[in-house]
């Protein structure tokens, strides 16, 4: 009978589908009264000498059958995950659930370049403010009232001696009179310019400036650095040229091109097919406005540049409408996610 | 500056071709806008002669021409002008031709009969009568027999066959405002000396001094006036190759009198007058500031009010010209001026450029004067007009000049180390090096000691200290031979407040959480302010403004940030676009005190968000605002009740931090909506960034709670009108110490509730750090939260 039973079970564990029918087996087969264990208190019925061997083979047969009913079990549970599992495929290519993606705009995207790498080199952010005095904006930078390079910007005046001021210069002058060299800083910021508004004109724009004053520097420090900045910022292999220019606050003064990062210089209609790109102005800051900013021009030395934000963000993203950047239309403005 | 190449080529030797000239100019500091070829917008038109004439067999207005184009078979051309006439001169664009008008001529048939090309008119060689005579009249273009010749291009015979090299000449450098300057730079550029013109002329035995006398009252604009008188004038056209350079620069040739003072002064930069002597009353040219009231009608025929700030030239009757800038009508050159008075002079710039943008008034000569020229500069130009004078026969030099200078004419020297040319550019270049760089550039030096002394140029008005000279050896040596140094960074050793930082924290959780960034001018007008519907006395209104705006509507620095996104959103709801969360970084301008009176006005960085209907309500804005807040400044922000009528007056809150008040939140008004243009809902928070002050605390390490905590929910029945701001902080000032966190989950109105109530559900968080709590210990902060929001809001604990 024993002998039997085992095949039993094995064949009703078999054929049960469900956790029910395995606990009804198990009490009828396990339980306090089930079969197995009224196998074991059939032994009081035996003689002595037989109940151990009996008892040693009822209690083989329990473990045979709690073995037999645990593998059930963990079959029983391996079909119900799969079957779960299967049932809870997902259409993953159903939307995500976040809200989309905005986007900071353009001009701040390409002054975050910008700035990171000159943060990198050790320059520190200033700013300055935008509604300005005559004599930081023009006079302290070399440019007396009545002077011809007056012409060369356009200026909004609020009164005789203050005005919105027409590059970031004035925040060097505020940063020269107020901190002793070394000085490493560039300043962001809108500037201001009676320009009527077109294509490619607008009376309010972006700039990043950087003045860098110690002793000893040289305009090839001036190159090494704007160099460094370039490759960084267009690639390694661009190639950078230094032309004279002038600005009435450098001396000696430079227009620098870039090799057009989309061409490489061979020309594309970015360059306008000069395979060259003008991309800031730069010089040597003149002793006078050195010395204007009560710092001795026979000591110390330095250089100056400027970089339209404006431009650097059209050539960037192939922009060929500066009104596009101040019309915040989110069909332009979510181009840039 | 436009510079004819063949004009520059009279003076110096090019071998290279153009391009590289231009490219050597450039990298000498000389900006080459543009090489400008020989009109592209005119290819393949000739003169043609008119052999024959006949009529067209089947068309009254139509004209069969033979034309000789210097070819050996005549071509036909059938024409609809009237005015043709068998052995006219006429321009004729041929088969495949362009003209300046932008038509292309192709040959075809003209009701039957071949028509190799068009017999053109001077209306489309977009010509005027000031340019060619007969232009404007109504046919075809009838050239001159003198002029031209069968085959002849049209672009010769209209001198437009010259190349020209554009310059964008540097405030700097008044003196490259003229052919001359160009050609030293050219030379200086490509390594050759440059062949300068050397005036030299006979003058007859009288003396200037009995046909003109000078007075110069106001010697403080006008350090120099020179003059000279030309008798016997003949009045005649300029001889071809003078026009042709005028013209190729631009300037409309007149009479050889007048185009010698054009020449003059496109050549040596020196703007030059003629008067007709028989005009000076007095014979006495006197140059003094205008006197009020006073009035002149230029030689373009207006009237011209003046003010004390202009300079004048007067004779003993009044006015004759306006200093640097036009002659007077009476006093111009005529076809029967027998006697002519060159005036060169130098003029203060500062006032030209004054007195041009006073009157309206730019000229070639205000453009020249304004940028500044050199007192010596009016002497050789004076003399050249003189050869010139007699080159063309167009009168006799009477002798001797007059000359009224007080302007001291000597050479600027100017002392420099190598040491500290070679100190500024980073390079180690020898003295001989530098001599050569410099005499390139015209300025004579010699080596005195360890000294270069170097003789500046007069015509060198920008040079004038050591830093200048390190610039010439730069430009001449080469900008590319300079090597690229890379300097040690040594950091900046003062503390600095990096000023983006908080705002990139903003911007960056804003982007993530849908917001696109936008950027609006800084100006306001005060009718953005009307459609706010604020008040006259609004402190908005106190704003800074701008003297010379681009309109009335961009008068002012703006002093809030909310009608620029308004407008903003407007715009993008006209495109279409419904979703919108924007943002914008920006300064608001805020003056202490109008006038300035020397005074710069506040400037506060702040922050403005919008949100429309379609992309979340008051308290999706509002939640924004708070993460954002937290995220940069790691402060809460409270809310309460209230703000500018320009928000709904149901939906608005003053916001503050630490007590202070940091901006304001609301939907906007329907009736400023509409003002607007916007047909929807729209919130808008904005926030003066100046106002949060006091650095993010530094986060410090709280033990996790090791004891669990216990949640106690309770429903309470109140006014309608009761804030949950103001419960919850009721909740947290009454609970006892143990309370952990109290949070708003949920509010019910129902009718059973009854109008005007609603119940309030609060879940309390209780925990102890010192042991698991018991019901006990909770009960008694429960119980103390009851009594405060019956007490303070007569709350009803919900059965």
């Amino acid at each position: 009978m024993m002998e039997t039973m085992i095949v039993e079970i094995r064949a009703a564990l078999e054929a049960a589908a469900t956790d029910e029918a395995l606990q009804e087996l198990r009490v009828k087969y396990l339980g306090k009264k089930g079969l197995i264990t009224g196998l074991m208190k059939n032994m009081r019925d035996l003689p002595q000498e037989e109940r151990p061997a009996y008892g040693s083979k009822v209690n083989a047969l329990r473990s045979e059958a709690e073995e037999a009913f645990a593998a059930k079990a963990e079959q029983m549970k391996a079909a119900a995950l799969e079957q779960r599992l299967a049932a809870e495929k997902l259409d993953v290519t159903l939307p995500g659930k976040a809200t989309p993606m905005g986007a900071l705009h353009p001009l701040n995207q390409v002054y975050r370049e910008v700035r990171d790498i000159f943060t990198g080199m050790g320059f520190e952010v200033v700013e300055g403010p935008e509604v300005e005095f005559d004599k930081y904006n023009f006079e302290m930078l070399n440019i007396p009232k009545d002077h011809p390079a007056r012409d060369m910007q356009d200026t909004f005046y609020v009164s005789e001696d203050i005005v919105v001021r027409t590059h970031t210069s004035p925040v060097q002058v505020r940063t020269m009179l107020k901190h002793e060299p070394p000085i490493r800083v560039i300043c962001p910021g809108r500037v201001y310019r009676t320009d009527d508004v077109d294509a490619t004109h607008s009376p309010v724009f972006n700039q990043v400036e950087g003045l860098y004053i110690d002793k000893g520097v040289t305009f090839a420090d001036l190159k090494g650095i704007l160099g460094e900045f370039l490759r960084k910022l267009y690639g390694q292999s661009t190639v950078t040229k230094f032309r004279p220019g002038f600005f009435p606050f450098t001396e000696p003064s430079a227009e620098v091109d870039a090799s057009c990062a989309l061409c490489h210089g061979k020309g594309c209609p970015a360059c306008k097919g000069a395979g060259m790109i003008e991309v800031l102005g730069c010089g040597m800051v003149h002793p006078r406005v050195i010395e204007a900013c009560g710092l001795d021009p026979e000591v110390y030395s330095g250089f100056a540049f400027g970089l339209g934000l404006d431009r650097l963000t059209n050539i960037k993203y192939g922009i060929t409408d500066i009104r596009l950047l101040y019309e915040n239309d989110v069909r332009f403005l979510s181009q840039f996610v | 500056m436009k510079v004819p190449y063949r004009w520059l080529q009279d003076y110096v030797q090019i071998d290279t071709d153009i391009h590289t000239l231009a490219d050597a100019l450039v990298m000498t500091g000389n900006a080459v806008e543009g090489i400008l070829p020989p009109r592209e917008d005119c290819i393949n038109v000739v003169v043609g002669r008119i052999v024959k004439l006949e009529k067209h067999p089947d068309a009254d207005k139509l004209q069969i021409c033979q034309i000789d184009i210097g070819a050996e078979e005549p071509v036909q051309i059938v024409t609809g002008a009237d005015n043709v006439f068998e052995g006219a001169l006429v321009p004729a664009a041929l088969h495949n031709s362009i003209l300046p008008s932008g038509m292309h001529i192709k040959k075809g048939k003209l009701r039957g009969v071949a028509s190799n090309g068009m017999l053109c008119s001077g209306e489309e060689l977009c010509l005027k009568e000031g340019d060619y005579p007969g232009a404007e009249v109504y046919g075809i273009l009838i050239l001159r027999e003198e002029d031209a010749q069968p085959g002849q291009d049209i672009r010769e015979v209209m001198m437009w066959d010259d190349t020209v090299l554009d310059f964008e000449v540097g405030a700097n450098r008044p003196d490259c405002l003229s052919v001359l300057g160009v050609a030293r730079e050219a030379a200086a550029a490509v390594g050759v000396k440059p062949a300068l013109p050397a005036p030299t002329f006979a003058e007859n035995d009288e003396n200037v001094a009995d046909y003109i006398k000078v007075t110069v009252q106001d010697p403080d604009l006008c350090p120099r006036y020179m003059a000279r008188a030309i008798k016997n004038v003949k009045i005649g056209p300029s001889p071809k190759w003078m026009q042709q350079r005028l013209v190729a620069a631009g300037v409309r040739p007149i009479s050889n009198i007048v185009d010698i003072t054009n020449f003059v002064m496109l050549e040596m930069g020196q703007p030059m007058h003629a008067f007709d002597a028989k005009d000076i009353h007095g014979d006495h040219i006197i140059v003094r500031r205008a006197a009020a009231g006073e009035s002149i009608i230029t030689l373009d025929g207006k009237e011209r009010a003046l003010s004390e700030n202009n300079l004048l030239i007067c004779d003993e009757a009044g006015p004759i010209g306006i200093a640097g800038i036009m002659g007077g009508e009476n006093s111009e050159i005529k076809e029967d001026t027998a006697t002519v008075i060159f005036e060169s002079a130098k003029f203060m710039y500062g006032n030209i450029r004054k007195t041009s943008r006073e009157l309206g008034m730019a000229t070639e000569a205000s453009m020249r004067f304004s940028k500044g020229i050199d007192a010596t500069v009016a002497e050789y130009a004076l003399n050249r007009a003189c050869q010139l004078v007699e080159m063309l026969g167009a009168g006799e030099v009477v002798g001797g000049y007059v000359d009224v200078c007080c302007e001291d004419l000597t050479a600027k020297i100017i002392r420099v180390t190598p040491a500290y040319i070679n100190g500024r550019l980073g390079t180690e270049l020898g003295v001989e090096q530098m001599v050569e760089c410099l005499e390139k550039a015209y300025i004579d030096t010699t080596v005195e000691g360890d000294e270069l002394v170097c003789v500046i140029p007069r015509f060198r008005t920008d040079m004038d200290g050591k830093a200048d000279i390190s610039e010439e050896v730069a430009r001449i040596y080469g900008y590319d031979n300079i090597p690229e140094h890379q300097a040690a960074v040594h950091f900046m050793l003062d503390e600095m407040a990096d000023p983006d930082a908080k705002k990139d924290i903003m911007r960056d959780y804003l982007c993530a959480q849908g917001y696109f960034e936008c950027v609006t001018y800084s100006f306001m007008g005060m009718q953005d302010l009307d459609k706010l519907g604020v008040s006259d006395t609004d402190p908005l209104r106190k704003a800074v403004s701008i003297i010379n705006p681009l309109g009335d509507d961009r008068g002012y620095m703006r002093t809030t940030l909310v009608p620029a996104m308004l407008e903003v959103v407007a715009s993008n709801l006209n495109y279409k676009t419904d979703v919108l969360r924007l943002f914008e970084v920006s300064r608001t301008f805020l003056p202490e005190q109008l006038p300035l009176n020397g005074t710069l006005p506040e400037e506060h960085p702040a922050i403005i968000l919008a949100m429309t209907e379609d992309a979340g309500d008051f308290y999706a804005l509002k939640g924004d605002v708070e993460n954002m807040l937290l995220a940069a400044y790691g402060k809460s922000v409270r809310f309460a009740g209230g703000g500018a009528n320009y928000w709904h007056p149901g939906r608005k809150a003053v916001l503050s931090v630490d007590g202070t008040v940091i901006g304001e939140m609301g939907e906007v008004h329907p009736a400023v909506a509409e003002n607007f243009g916007i047909g929807k809902r729209v919130t808008v928070a904005v926030i003066d960034l100046t106002c949060i002050t006091g650095e993010k605390q530094v986060h410090r390490y709280a033990p996790i709670p090791r004891f669990p905590a216990i949640e106690r929910d309770i429903a309470v029945v109140v006014a309608e009108d009761t804030e949950a701001g103001a419960m919850l902080d009721c909740i947290r000032a009454n609970g006892g110490k143990y309370l952990e966190q109290a949070a708003l989950f949920d509010i019910y109105r129902s009718a059973a509730l009854g109008a005007d109530k609603k119940s309030m559900a609060f879940s309390m968080r209780f925990r102890s750090a010192e042991g698991t709590l018991s019901d006990e210990q909770i009960q008694k902060g429960m119980e103390q939260i009851l009594a405060a929001l019956k007490e303070q809001f007569g709350a009803e604990l919900r059965a």
